[in-house]
């Protein structure tokens, strides 16, 4: 797991599978992440088992007219690791809105 | 377009994309992005979207296949297989330097090629540019000068040039009251500017009005004359300088690097030929460049002038050209300037490929032995799970970095050696300034170098299949022998490499024999402790023979007076290389028939009667020169023997009368001289006629250059020089005194581009030989090490060691044996081609082929020997311990 570097964009991905399964598309229109950064990091986070991904069931795809999509899901290690996740993308936020890097109100 | 469409074409291009997917994940990549693309499209988003996403898709596909091969990936494997090579510093040194050797050689030489033989001539459009000569067949001359009243009625009734210009060569004098110095010149027409095409840098060229007889004089200076004598003075333009004894205005200054036809002219002024005159057809001195008219190729060129041949006896009055008697020739002046020395230089070519393969098959013989050793690595590696990409990678990266040190390594040496190339060659290399590292070779060359590595370096992971992993491993031993086919590769790796090394070798060995046939050619004068310069007397300061003979007489006496100094001479020629003169000479009495000689001359040579002994040229027949042959004697003259012997077969030339033609007193023969080289060692020594210089003087023909010769009998004749400047600038201070040497180096010159190729080529065959050795060496080495074991095996059961020394010897040279014969054989086909350069020896020669196989027995044997000796060192009980 400690193999699965944690970088903004796993993180938000990490997020996004967090509130529930998701496709390709799905998460790439939540996080508004390309296609050339979103199916690497799937595809590396699969590779550390912190998520799992199977197709679904064909008959309802067939029943709604469209090809049967790739549906990924947080492992229980991948939940952990959103956990951690959240609490990096929290800090971060804090340290903006703390001014902590200077401020952007301008009350100074 | 529609939706469904729009999904056909997506799907496809999916499709295409999902190639770079690695097989196992393919088909799902595959299905998954078509899926979402057309979600996405039916969710409504933007054509532009989709594209983008598309195209990204292409972008994770790229990102699948090199996972793992992230930049950090990559660092780390260089950084592994550069620490495997410095692990085993023997098998890095060899094979770097090895490949390093083969790239730089290859990399300069080819650079030298392409820079004088291939690369166009720097004058714009110079294909079109090409060379007039004439002929005299009956005389023996194939490349002859063109005379005014030639050049005036080629000029203007061969239409297949645009512009025809002519040129002559001298050395001028300038700046007398400044710093006297003398330059090689050139005195052009105004249309030669015109055809070559180059604006000067400042200024302007001259123009028709300024070449004509009697206009004032006007010269162009060369780039790098106004920077060494003008201090590349901006306001050098309209400045006056004394030019031979001529206030000269100058109009121009040239761009860097132009000279006119390789004459190595510094000073351009106009010929000022008069086209009203068309007399003096027999004049011969003019060089002709011309431009071809668009759209005429060379060969129609030479058509019409071939046909202007033919037609010139019947059409034009003087009736001098004639197809028989006095043709013309035309050649591409590329052709000119480099046919010369391309043979010799395609020859070095060859060489030094030769060199490249030799030096390849060493490192593919490197890395297959390396290979061998490290299938037990390989295997273990496999085995614990390293994926074929990954041994893969590793060795690629490590055939890769050896290759890329090697060509770093020839670039510069390649570098290096043309910079000394460029110092050390004689001066008759063309365009030797124009030549630069030339980047397609080294690209080549290094293309080579790296696919060897890979091809060879690339071998241990060939077998790696798991069955043979297992096996492998379990068969244990520190080393696995190698199988019957790589056996063979080396050794014909080993044969090519000694057939190769055999055929330069040989190639070199006639190259030496040659350059000492051409050392050992008599020049018919005796050059040791000789000192010679040469003076230029001006008009303005010398106007008549008389001046030029007081001056002459002065500067002898005063240089004789010098202590150390045991003879002093002048002569109007300088052996062994002169500029031949072929004068019409009239023989008294001589019947000229269909057969018997024209009555020319090739050189006239004026000489102070000190000219002989000084030289140390015998006097075969009759007389030398005494002083008493004065300007009131009777005028008197020398010949050589060979003229003797074509003039006058089977008599005595003493008492007989000649003259040049064109009237004047008779000169009565009082001597023959021994030969005396002219034309440069190699070639024949050509009829020469001797002149007094008094009686010329009185004759005012008296030539104004004069060479002087000074004896000095000291080891160092040089150490006089600064006493002859002194007694010359104490007679007349504005005379610059040039071409200040050892009479040996004259010699030397003449001899110089000889030496150059002998030098190279054996430097390639020394440096394949060492190659061939270190291959042989290698080869046998690890051949010893496989068999290690039978070798113990039999000195366990009772074989001497001199056996087993001998045995392993035979095995070497056995392989050595077929290289030797391929290599013989090779050579005999081969140098032939080497029959334009070679002096006095036949490509045949067999000194030089017998030479060669012993050199290359020798070193077999050396190479042999070493591996042989260690064979008996093998400890028995060690080796089969090891089971």
């Amino acid at each position: 797991m400690h193999s699965i570097r944690l970088t903004h964009t796993t993180a938000l991905i990490l997020q996004a599978l967090a509130s529930g399964r998701r496709h390709g598309f799905q998460i790439m229109d939540v996080t508004g992440l390309a296609s050339g950064t979103v199916y690497p990091v799937l595809r590396r986070l699969e590779k550390g088992q912190a998520v799992l991904s199977e197709w679904e069931d064909s008959a309802d795809a067939s029943a709604a007219g469209r090809r049967r999509r790739r549906i990924y899901r947080l492992t229980g290690a991948g939940q952990l690791l959103a956990e951690r996740a959240r609490e990096r993308l929290a800090e971060t936020q804090r340290v903006l809105t703390d001014g902590a890097l200077g401020s952007v109100s301008g009350s100074d | 377009m529609t939706d469904a469409r729009l999904s056909k074409v997506l799907g496809a291009w999916v499709a295409a994309v999902s190639v770079l997917v690695p097989a196992a994940e393919r088909h799902r990549w595959r299905e998954e992005w078509h899926a979402d693309l057309d979600d996405m499209l039916a969710s409504g988003a933007g054509l532009g979207a989709v594209l983008s996403t598309a195209l990204g898709v292409a972008g994770a596909a790229m990102a699948f296949r090199f996972e793992g091969m992230t930049m950090d990936g990559w660092m780390k494997e260089v950084l592994h297989a550069m620490r495997g090579l410095l692990r085993r510093p023997g098998f890095t040194v060899v094979a770097v330097l090895t490949l390093g050797l083969g790239i730089g050689a290859n990399t300069a030489i080819f650079s030298v090629v392409n820079g004088v033989v291939l690369e166009p001539l720097r004058y714009p459009d110079s294909e079109r540019l090409v060379m007039l000569t004439s002929a005299f067949p009956g005389l023996g001359f194939d490349e002859f000068w063109i005379s005014p009243p030639e050049y005036m009625e080629i000029s203007e009734q061969v239409r297949a040039f645009e512009t025809v210009g002519a040129y002559n060569t001298y050395q001028a004098s300038i700046g007398a009251d400044e710093q006297p110095e003398r330059v090689d010149a050139a005195a052009v027409s105004w249309q030669l500017l015109d055809v070559l095409r180059v604006p000067p840098l400042l200024g302007r060229a001259f123009g028709p009005e300024e070449d004509q007889p009697g206009a004032p004089p006007v010269m162009l200076l060369s780039h790098e004359l106004w920077e060494r004598a003008f201090g590349a003075d901006r306001e050098i333009l309209g400045r006056s300088i004394d030019v031979n004894g001529t206030a000269t205005t100058v109009i121009g200054v040239m761009p860097e690097g132009f000279d006119v036809n390789e004459s190595g002219s510094e000073l351009w002024v106009p010929l000022g030929l008069d086209w009203g005159n068309r007399g003096n057809f027999g004049s011969h001195y003019l060089y002709l460049v011309a431009r071809l008219a668009p759209g005429i190729t060379v060969e129609a060129a030479t058509n019409e002038v071939n046909a202007f041949v033919q037609r010139y006896p019947d059409e034009m009055p003087s009736g001098h050209i004639s197809p028989e008697n006095h043709p013309l020739n035309l050649v591409q002046l590329q052709e000119e300037v480099v046919g010369d020395v391309r043979p010799a230089l395609m020859i070095l070519l060859g060489a030094v490929g030769f060199v490249l393969l030799i030096a390849c098959a060493n490192v593919a013989n490197l890395l297959l032995a390396r290979a061998q050793d490290r299938h037990k690595e390989v295997a273990v590696r496999a085995a614990m799970g390293a994926g074929h990409g990954r041994l893969l990678r590793q060795f690629l990266t490590e055939g890769i970095i050896l290759s890329l040190m090697g060509a770093l390594l020839g670039t510069a040496l390649a570098y290096g050696s043309l910079e000394l190339l460029r110092t050390a060659s004689p001066g008759d290399v063309p365009r030797l300034s124009e030549v630069d590292l030339d980047g397609t070779v080294l690209l080549v060359t290094t293309a080579i170098a790296i696919a060897t590595g890979i091809f060879f370096g690339l071998a241990p992971t060939r077998h790696v299949a798991t069955s043979q992993l297992a096996s492998a491993l379990r068969e244990g031993g520190t080393r696995s022998t190698s199988s019957a086919g790589q056996r063979r590769l080396r050794s014909l790796l080993v044969i090519t490499e000694t057939a190769l090394a055999l055929i330069l070798a040989v190639g070199a060995g006639l190259m030496i024999r040659s350059f000492g046939a051409l050392n050992s050619v008599e020049p018919g004068f005796e050059p040791a402790g000789l000192l010679t310069f040469q003076i230029y007397l001006p008009p303005s300061s010398y106007p008549d023979g008389q001046a030029q003979l007081a001056f002459q007489e002065r500067l002898t006496e005063s240089l004789q007076a010098e202590p150390g100094v045991s003879g002093v001479a002048a002569m109007s020629g300088l052996p062994p290389v002169r500029r031949l003169n072929a004068n019409d000479t009239e023989f008294e009495g001589y019947v000229q028939t269909q057969d018997s000689p024209p009555q020319n001359v090739d050189y006239y040579q004026t000489i102070t009667h000190d000219y002989l002994q000084t030289m140390g040229i015998e006097i075969v027949d009759g007389r030398g020169f005494e002083p008493t042959d004065d300007g009131g004697a009777v005028p008197v003259a020398l010949v050589n023997e060979t003229l003797a012997q074509r003039f006058y077969p089977g008599e005595n030339a003493i008492g007989k009368r000649l003259r040049p033609s064109g009237g004047g007193p008779f000169l009565e023969i009082v001597g023959v001289v021994a030969d005396v080289k002219q034309g440069g060692l190699e070639q024949p020594v050509g009829t020469e006629l001797y002149f007094h210089y008094p009686q010329a003087a009185a004759l005012d023909g008296a030539p104004r250059t004069m060479n002087f010769v000074v004896a000095s009998g000291g080891e160092d004749p040089t150490a006089v020089a600064p006493a002859v400047r002194r007694h010359v600038w104490d007679i007349d201070g504005t005379l610059p005194v040039s071409g200040l040497q050892a009479m040996t180096d004259v010699m030397g010159d003449a001899m110089a581009r000889a030496r150059f190729l002998t030098t190279l080529l054996a430097g390639f065959a020394g440096l394949a030989l060492l190659l061939a050795a270190v291959g042989t060496y290698g080869v046998m080495s690890y051949a010893v090490g496989q068999r290690s074991r039978e070798l113990g095996i039999r000195m366990a059961i009772g074989a001497e060691a001199s056996r087993v020394q001998a045995l392993v010897l035979r095995e070497g040279l056995r392989v050595a044996a077929v290289g030797l014969v391929i290599g013989i054989a090779g050579a005999w086909v081969l140098t032939g081609i080497m029959e334009s350069i070679l002096f006095d020896i036949g490509a045949r020669d067999p000194l030089s082929f017998a030479a060669g196989p012993v050199l290359l027995t020798l070193v077999a044997v050396a190479a042999c020997w070493i591996p042989a000796r260690r064979a008996t060192r093998v400890d028995p009980v060690t080796v089969l311990r090891e089971e």
